[in-house]
């Protein structure tokens, strides 16, 4: 059902790509069609879930694929997984819905780069061959450089290189760990795979591990970002059409965060809980440092783009507190914050769209003009800076609280990143929807904008309000975590 | 029976609101118009409808002496040993509370029908201000500390969102952020209190964690107070306390949240959310009173407070601003009597301040309403007969205020007076004592200002009815509400036995402000008020005091403009430049690298003659 589910979105992509030779209105239409069938084969297992019990891993497949060294299409599905693919197809129809009027020039092949970098994406989530994970993280690489390329902002040529080279370096550092990793298995047991579980009952020694693990770990956190590895972020943000940004951030990010959960906590125990506490000191700094940076910035997407630096911050925190708490927090984390994220870039968009500045100097009074539009964007703005009973409140509480017996200090200082994230946030509401008006527009949301907001209004309410089977369907992977680190 | 019955009627005391205005709210996004009057009556209906509730859960429990009742509605999460659930605790101190929210919560809502009527964002005003009763309900019902953060987080909003209402004006705005974040450093605060009891304790149930407390955490005395867990876990509750309650050093936020409409003012600055922080420490009195330390501290800055606010309210001259300080100043007593163990004295007082300032704020606003938005009291003057009804609601609301005997805030404030005496902290008492001399004088200098003398502006309108009823009821209830909640001793196991009363001292507290209040109308009579001043000592004085002691300069300076001086000084983030510099050098040796290929034979076999005697000396020297 998975193999079947990324192969809907690649065809889905084609298709889209020579509809537009057609018809210009096509393509995104196509789009569409592509996201909602892509939950067509996920509907037993979605409709199965209440009542069936669970196991770890949902759904696994494996064929053949390159013999001669071992390597299989080998996908399969846990919580984790299952709640990261379907964010991902969620924020991809809120992107398409974002892009609707924006992407005049080419669509076809806009929508092309679109599917097949979520359709990379969610092959990421689902892949458990270390080859094929490599080779779905070019997948996604590769169509969002040129999405950037040609149809950002001004900037955009610096932007796009900056992005895939941060992201390339990462990618050749962990196909280097990658190889490794499997040579050092090949020597011990004489067996060449890259298959998952089989390296993961591997035992490394020390230092090699270290070695190894740092591979994989400076490539995750690339992505995440993590501060001082974050300077592709705000200019790819910045300079990326609103659907791309989204995708950015609401799912692309949290590849990342995956990664980390997935592979280098399970496979490298040891080595993960001896570099921790670094780990929990840069995350520590990366929350504040990404706060302040936020604050100081002019450009509207920029701010939303330090912001996100700052609140997957609390997912890498979470992720080394080694606690079932701080893992459902960053699982949460990554969830609330692609809902949130996604929705903040969607509204920047749909205000650059209407005035054509992100300039909060500019900017100004639009809840005089545009009330809807402000209201939504206050909405989400709030759920930023952590408002209790929207689910990133839940997420960073939980990583706080998990986080907290090891590490005290760091956790406070982690915390203040609320008092910051106000700061910043409020910043947002008072520069762009309060004061005089500054720039006359009248095009308030439309139906569509205002049942795409509503829609992850609901989500970021469920989130905080009733987030346990969302906990308890990650449970199973933090379990399985737990007893990797032998806690 | 009985249990499930309270636990429906808890629940529709929270959802009323809450429904409402989330109907309100979605009417509004979908852009259905609904007239006014329909939004009035779905907002007003769900406040009384709550208000109903409340009256009903009295009548249910009116045989009951002692009673608590806690009942869970649903999970909220649960993660390991973490959880937290929607539950409810009602015991004398939540139904007290509760009592206050739905009913001037709903005698606010009627009024501000009236005030609000002309609004061009009517709709907009009360789905916040049914919001806000939901929130606040949660607050002081959540039977756990994560529910009670939920509630504590959603009045700040409300709040923020009112104070900016009026949001073409920047300033209002700026208003809004200040009082926000200088919460949200309170809340943080109170945030990490709530890691380290979980951590410490293992719950986050409020009743249960304090039974663990007092069995873990013997209490010590004052002498060894030492920085234990116990006291840190109190003074972090009370960082959040304090800054919900605009207390010192967090207080300056308050005055400037009067940008917002009158109602707003009356209901969550003066009523209801600033009190939260009384409330909290309340809540938490058996952990409170384990730590001598954290109730030195609450008291000690009850006291500081006090006087601080209350000589800033000296020399005010915007009616609402007098009023706000005047509210920093009473919670101050509310915190004084906390900190020495009187918590139901200071319930008790938080009660007929709400009465009372209410009241005044209510009037203040019907008063601006019908002088075309005039702030300023020395711009009025001789209003006695123009205004009869706000006239006298302001006298009763000041002399409540001024604890005039008989009137309700007499009550209250006798009681804590009484109470400090008891405890033997003559020091405090002392404080609080002169605190009722300026608390009266400054209040009869805005009753005798803007009521006697001579007219100076004419009033050119009417309050409309609906404000009027409110106005009346609040009247009744500042002159009469001084009866003490007979569950409130209970929740706190004090002793309902009066202590003897000593006639002199009750004469002294009667006497000190009667004495303000003649100081004051000999001071208004000689029109000593609003001169322009000539020493140079006295003005800079005056402006210390009319700046409430220089803390937003003082804010200012050390943290404000640092903080964006800091940021903006790294505006283009100096880690890119680690980046860039590496694409500028691999720029440059592309540069000088290609400069090398440059087609010529003799540069060819130049360098390779070079390399060779360079790899051959290498070769041959290691």
């Amino acid at each position: 059902m998975l193999m079947e589910l990324i192969s809907i979105l690649l065809l889905g992509a084609l298709f889209a790509w020579i509809s537009e030779s057609l018809q210009l209105q096509l393509p995104k239409w196509i789009a569409i069609a592509t996201l909602l069938s892509a939950f067509y084969p996920l509907r037993q297992l979605l409709m199965e879930l209440d009542t069936g019990s669970m196991q770890v891993w949902l759904v696994n497949e494996s064929i053949e694929w390159i013999p001669r060294f071992n390597i299989r299409f080998h996908l399969a599905l846990d919580g984790l997984s299952l709640l990261l693919v379907l964010l991902t197809l969620l924020m991809g129809l809120i992107a398409v819905l974002a892009a609707w009027k924006e992407i005049s020039y080419k669509p076809g092949f806009f929508y092309f780069n679109l599917l097949c970098s979520l359709a990379g994406v969610i092959g990421g989530f689902c892949a458990l061959d270390l080859f094929l994970f490599f080779v779905f993280w070019e997948v996604m690489l590769v169509p969002m450089y040129l999405l950037i390329a040609v149809w950002g902002y001004e900037n955009r040529r610096y932007a796009a290189m900056k992005f895939f080279l941060f992201t390339q370096a990462g990618g050749l550092i962990m196909l280097l760990s990658i190889c490794a990793l499997v040579l050092l298995h090949y020597q011990n047991s004489g067996e060449i795979t890259f298959n998952y579980f089989a390296l993961m009952q591997h035992q490394l020694s020390d230092q090699a591990a270290f070695w190894v693990m740092l591979g994989f770990f400076i490539a995750f956190v690339i992505k995440l970002p993590i501060v001082p590895l974050h300077n592709w972020l705000p200019d790819a943000h910045t300079e990326a059409p609103t659907a791309v940004s989204v995708i950015l951030a609401a799912v692309l990010l949290k590849t990342g965060g995956y990664g980390l959960l997935r592979f280098v906590l399970p496979l490298f125990p040891e080595a993960s809980l001896e570099i921790a506490p670094v780990v929990m000191a840069i995350a520590a700094i990366s929350i504040i440092y990404g706060a302040l940076m936020a604050f100081s910035q002019q450009d509207l997407k920029r701010l939303v783009a330090y912001s996100s630096v700052s609140h997957m911050g609390f997912v890498l925190l979470g992720c080394y507190a080694f606690t079932a708490q701080a893992w459902q927090g960053a699982v949460l984390q990554m969830l609330a914050h692609g809902v949130s994220s996604a929705a903040l870039f969607a509204l920047v968009g749909a205000i650059q769209y209407r005035y054509h500045t992100r300039d909060l100097a500019q900017l100004g009074g639009l809840w005089q003009c545009i009330p809807k539009l402000s209201g939504m964007l206050l909405f989400f703005v709030v759920a930023s800076l952590g408002m209790p009973g929207l689910g990133n409140f839940v997420a960073e509480f939980l990583v706080l609280v998990g986080s907290f017996s090891t590490y005290p200090k760091l956790t406070i200082m982690a915390a203040t990143g609320l008092i910051l994230a106000a700061i910043y946030s409020l910043k947002i509401a008072h520069q762009t929807l309060f004061g005089t008006l500054k720039l006359q527009s009248s095009i308030d949301l439309d139906r569509r904008e205002v049942l795409m907001m509503l829609s992850m209004v609901l989500l970021l309410l469920w989130l905080g309000l009733h987030p346990q089977p969302i906990i308890d369907l990650a449970q199973q992977s933090i379990n399985q975590l737990l007893v990797g680190a032998r806690l | 029976m009985q249990q499930q019955y309270l636990s429906q009627l808890l629940l529709a005391v929270v959802l009323l609101p809450l429904l409402s205005a989330t109907l309100l709210l979605l009417v509004a996004l979908f852009s259905v118009n609904l007239k006014n009057l329909w939004v009035a009556t779905l907002a007003v209906a769900a406040i009384a409808g709550s208000a109903i509730c409340v009256v009903l859960i009295h009548l249910q429990l009116a045989d009951t002496v002692n009673f608590s009742f806690s009942y869970t509605y649903a999970n909220w999460l649960n993660v390991g040993s973490f959880s937290a659930a929607f539950g409810v605790y009602l015991d004398g101190l939540s139904l007290v509370m509760i009592s206050i929210v739905s009913g001037v919560g709903f005698l606010i809502h009627l009024y501000s029908v009236g005030f609000m009527a002309k609004d061009q964002d009517f709709q907009r005003f009360f789905i916040y201000l049914n919001l806000f009763v939901a929130a606040m309900l949660v607050l002081v019902l959540a039977d756990n500390l994560l529910m009670l953060f939920l509630g504590w987080e959603g009045v700040g909003l409300c709040s923020y969102l009112l104070i900016g209402f009026w949001h073409q004006k920047h300033a209002n705005s700026l208003a809004a952020n200040k009082a926000f974040i200088m919460t949200r450093i309170g809340d943080t605060a109170m945030a990490i209190a709530l890691l380290l009891l979980f951590i410490q304790l293992g719950t986050l149930d409020i009743q249960l964690l304090q039974q663990q407390a007092v069995q873990l955490w013997p209490l010590q005395n004052s002498q060894g107070a030492v920085l234990d867990s116990v006291t840190v876990c109190a003074l972090l509750l009370l960082a959040g306390a304090v800054g919900k309650s605009g207390q010192l050093p967090l207080q300056s936020w308050l005055p400037d949240a009067m940008a917002g409409p009158t109602p707003v003012s009356a209901l969550i600055h003066a009523a209801t959310m600033v009190t939260a922080g009384v409330y909290l420490v309340a809540r938490f009195h058996q952990l409170f009173s384990l730590s001598p330390l954290a109730m030195q501290a609450v008291a000690t800055i009850g006291a500081i407070t006090l006087i601080i606010a209350a000589t800033a309210a000296l020399v005010q001259r915007d009616v609402k601003r007098i009023l706000a300080y005047s509210t920093i100043s009473q919670i101050g007593y509310m915190f004084l009597a906390l900190g020495a163990g009187a918590y139901s004295a200071a319930v008790f007082h938080l009660m007929t301040h709400a009465f009372f300032k209410a009241l005044l704020f209510l009037a203040a606003g019907a008063l601006i309403y019908c002088m075309q938005h005039q702030h300023n009291i020395f711009r009025m003057g001789g209003l006695r007969s123009k205004l009869p009804l706000i006239c006298i609601c302001f006298f009763f609301g000041c002399a409540a205020l001024a604890a005039l005997p008989l009137m309700s805030g007499f009550f209250s404030k006798e009681l804590i007076l009484q109470k400090l005496l008891d405890k033997e902290m003559y020091g405090f008492w002392l404080v609080a004592l002169s605190g009722a001399f300026i608390t009266a004088f400054y209040s009869f200098r805005l009753f005798f200002v803007v009521f006697f003398g001579s007219t100076l502006q004419l009033p050119d309108a009417k309050p409309a009815t609906s404000m009027k009823i409110a106005l009346s009821v609040l009247v009744l209830l500042s002159i009469f509400g001084g009866i003490k909640p007979s569950g409130l001793a209970a929740v706190f196991s004090e002793s309902e036995l009066a202590s003897d009363h000593n006639l002199a001292i009750v004469l002294l507290t009667i006497a000190v402000p009667l004495s303000a209040i003649a100081v004051c109308w000999f001071v208004f009579k000689k029109q000593l008020f609003n001169r322009n001043i000539k020493s140079d000592k006295l003005r800079g004085l005056h402006n210390f005091l009319y700046s409430g002691w220089g803390f937003d300069q003082l804010y200012n300076s050390l943290f404000v403009r640092p903080f964006i001086k800091a940021t903006d000084s790294n505006k283009k983030d100096f880690i890119d430049s680690f980046y860039t510099g590496l694409s500028k050098l691999s720029q440059l040796s592309h540069h000088y690298l290609s400069t090398v290929q440059n087609g010529q034979l003799r540069w060819y076999s130049a360098s390779l003659v070079l390399f060779s005697i360079a790899a051959m000396t290498y070769l041959l020297t290691s």
